[in-house]
């Protein structure tokens, strides 16, 4: 979750699976617009000495299709390079990191951005992750004098942060539990608060803040939100080498880079597709995603809410036709006249993007549920580092958004209250690029309980 | 105090042996161009020139179908695919051996 190890493959190559994806215009440079793509789910901060970093082997995108068809039309490519400066150590470092050129900093990082192509920057120094305040003293100094300004004027960051993503992920693949409403499932127990099971971990981050007019498809800064050049599509990728070849001493790659991860919308490879076709998804365009609709349209966790909470959902439960809200919100973005003075549509190629319509300037009060709580700047217009992303899904799964395609249906009473129950107060974030906190050090970290919660029987 | 690149460390650490076993595949692919291959008797060895060539890259042969006689070929960031039904032949028998 949204998309951590949500695949079999992945699950085994965390530093090629795609984690979550932002997209927004920048609260404080609304002229700009902020992407993210994280990788590397659920780095325990201690896990040393071999700390966390990109792979030197594989090509890390992040693309936009303004025109609409699915089909990106502006790439940017990440590639990273490690370097050893000491090789008679064990140490990720052999004294305190106090800049980024630190020759006590043993295993530091380099990164090079292309955009369609031209290069925009090379031999980016990272920050280390954050190992300790003797290791990585003034971490948030050191991390953001990692931050440069590119040849086309954007900003880029890449480096460790704090997951800012939040989910019951403990609960909810425990048989679909929602802790608030458990008292309610088939299996009982009594209803309590939700946990955040992201709490506490980093994930490796690559940040983008982008002048607007270089993402429109005419370069404009688009002003009306209901213009068909409003509207951005964005999706992150990893991709290795086709073949890799293992001898006695090393792994190499040869060949054309092939996609093994990707991500758009959070949550949908990890809950619409089914396990036997989420590699098969991970690998495919999303131009292609009308091969997989059948699983947005009649979605499986739709069916196991009415199952698994008998009673509670009868008019979700009776509800037969293809979900033509859930299509629109996750595949084509959602049309004018549906939200007055909104949309976020690209058309009728279905495609899991990040729809943002860039001409919805950001708000100084956002609510973190976006859209559905009247929010126009927040999910699933974009995707905010804040936004609870988990609870909007799930509202418009049990039924919540039906009648904005299908006035007959009446949502079942618990579709506005359902939640997980974790919220954003267990995480938190910078008011400035890159958005996301600074990681949690590995000496600060408190390590999960070795008794955990009791399951309240 | 030395500079090594992961890439670096590993290739001085895997010697030699990357540089022998590949350029088996290459003299093949080198020698039998793409539809109409030469009897393997009449295959010539590399000359100096190509051998300097090829030590500095990796060559990754895959034969997905024999019956189709395709061969794939992984070098740097390209993959080339070429038909060649001897090249195929000697490559499954070698594989046999």
């Amino acid at each position: 979750m949204s998309s951590h190890r949500e695949a079999p493959e992945t699950s085994k190559d965390p530093a090629a699976d795609n984690t979550d994806v932002y997209a927004f215009v920048s609260p404080d440079r609304p002229d700009t617009i902020t992407l993210i793509a994280n990788f590397i789910p659920f780095e325990y901060p201690a896990g040393g000495p071999n700390f966390y970093e990109f792979d030197d082997d594989v090509l890390y995108s992040i693309y936009v299709d303004n025109n609409g068809d699915g089909v990106e039309d502006i790439t940017y490519e990440f590639r990273f390079t490690t370097t050893i400066t000491n090789d008679a150590t064990f140490l990720y470092n052999v004294g305190p990191i106090a800049s980024l050129d630190d020759p006590n900093f043993v295993r530091p990082q380099t990164a090079s951005v292309t955009r369609n192509g031209e290069v925009i920057g090379d031999g980016i120094p990272l920050a280390p992750c954050n190992v300790g305040f003797r290791s990585t003293p003034n971490y948030p100094d050191l991390a953001n004098s990692s931050i440069v300004e590119l040849g086309d004027g954007s900003m880029f960051f890449a480096g460790q942060r704090l997951d800012g993503f939040f989910v019951d992920v403990g609960s909810v693949f425990d048989l679909a539990t929602l802790r608030p409403i458990q008292n309610l499932h088939l299996i009982p127990s009594p209803a309590a608060p939700g946990v955040n099971g992201l709490r506490g971990f980093n994930v490796h981050s690559i940040a983008l803040q982008i002048p607007i007019e270089h993402l429109t498809s005419d370069g404009s800064v688009p002003t009306d939100p209901l213009g068909a050049n409003a509207v951005i599509g964005v999706y992150a990728s990893a991709s290795r080498q086709k073949g890799t070849f293992q001898d006695e001493t090393q792994s190499y790659g040869e060949g054309p880079f092939t996609q093994v991860s990707r991500l758009g919308m959070p949550l949908v490879n990890e809950v619409f597709i089914p396990m036997s076709r989420k590699d098969e998804w991970n690998r495919s365009e999303p131009a292609g995603d009308s091969e997989f609709a059948q699983f947005t349209a009649m979605p499986e966790l739709a069916v196991l809410l009415g199952a698994l909470y008998p009673d509670v959902f009868p008019n979700l439960v009776a509800y037969d036709k293809d979900r033509a809200d859930l299509l629109a919100i996750f595949l084509t973005g959602i049309p004018e006249g549906v939200v007055p003075g909104f949309q976020n549509n690209t058309g009728t190629t279905q495609a899991d993007l990040i729809r943002l319509n860039v001409a919805i300037p950001p708000t100084e009060n956002p609510n973190v549920l976006g859209l559905v709580a009247g929010d126009a700047a927040g999910f699933p217009n974009g995707r905010r580092v804040f936004d609870d992303v988990v609870t909007v899904e799930l509202r418009a799964m049990a039924g919540l958004t039906i009648p904005l395609v299908d006035p007959t249906f009446t949502p079942d009473a618990p579709a506005s209250l359902i939640e997980d129950g974790s919220d954003n107060n267990t995480t938190s974030y910078l008011s400035h690029f890159p958005y996301l906190d600074h990681p949690i050090s590995g000496y600060d970290s408190i390590p999960p309980s070795s008794s955990g919660l009791p399951h309240s029987k | 105090m030395s500079h090594w690149s992961r890439r670096d460390v590993l290739r001085i650490t895997a010697g030699a042996a990357t540089a022998t076993a590949i350029p088996i595949a290459v003299v093949g692919v080198a020698s039998s161009g793409s539809s109409a291959a030469p009897a393997e008797a009449a295959v010539a060895p590399l000359t100096e020139a190509e051998l300097e060539q090829s030590v500095t890259g990796r060559v990754m042969v895959c034969v997905h179908d024999a019956r189709a006689g395709t061969v794939s070929l992984l070098q740097g960031n390209r993959e080339k695919i070429i038909q060649d039904r001897q090249l195929v032949a000697r490559l499954m028998r070698a594989a046999k051996a």
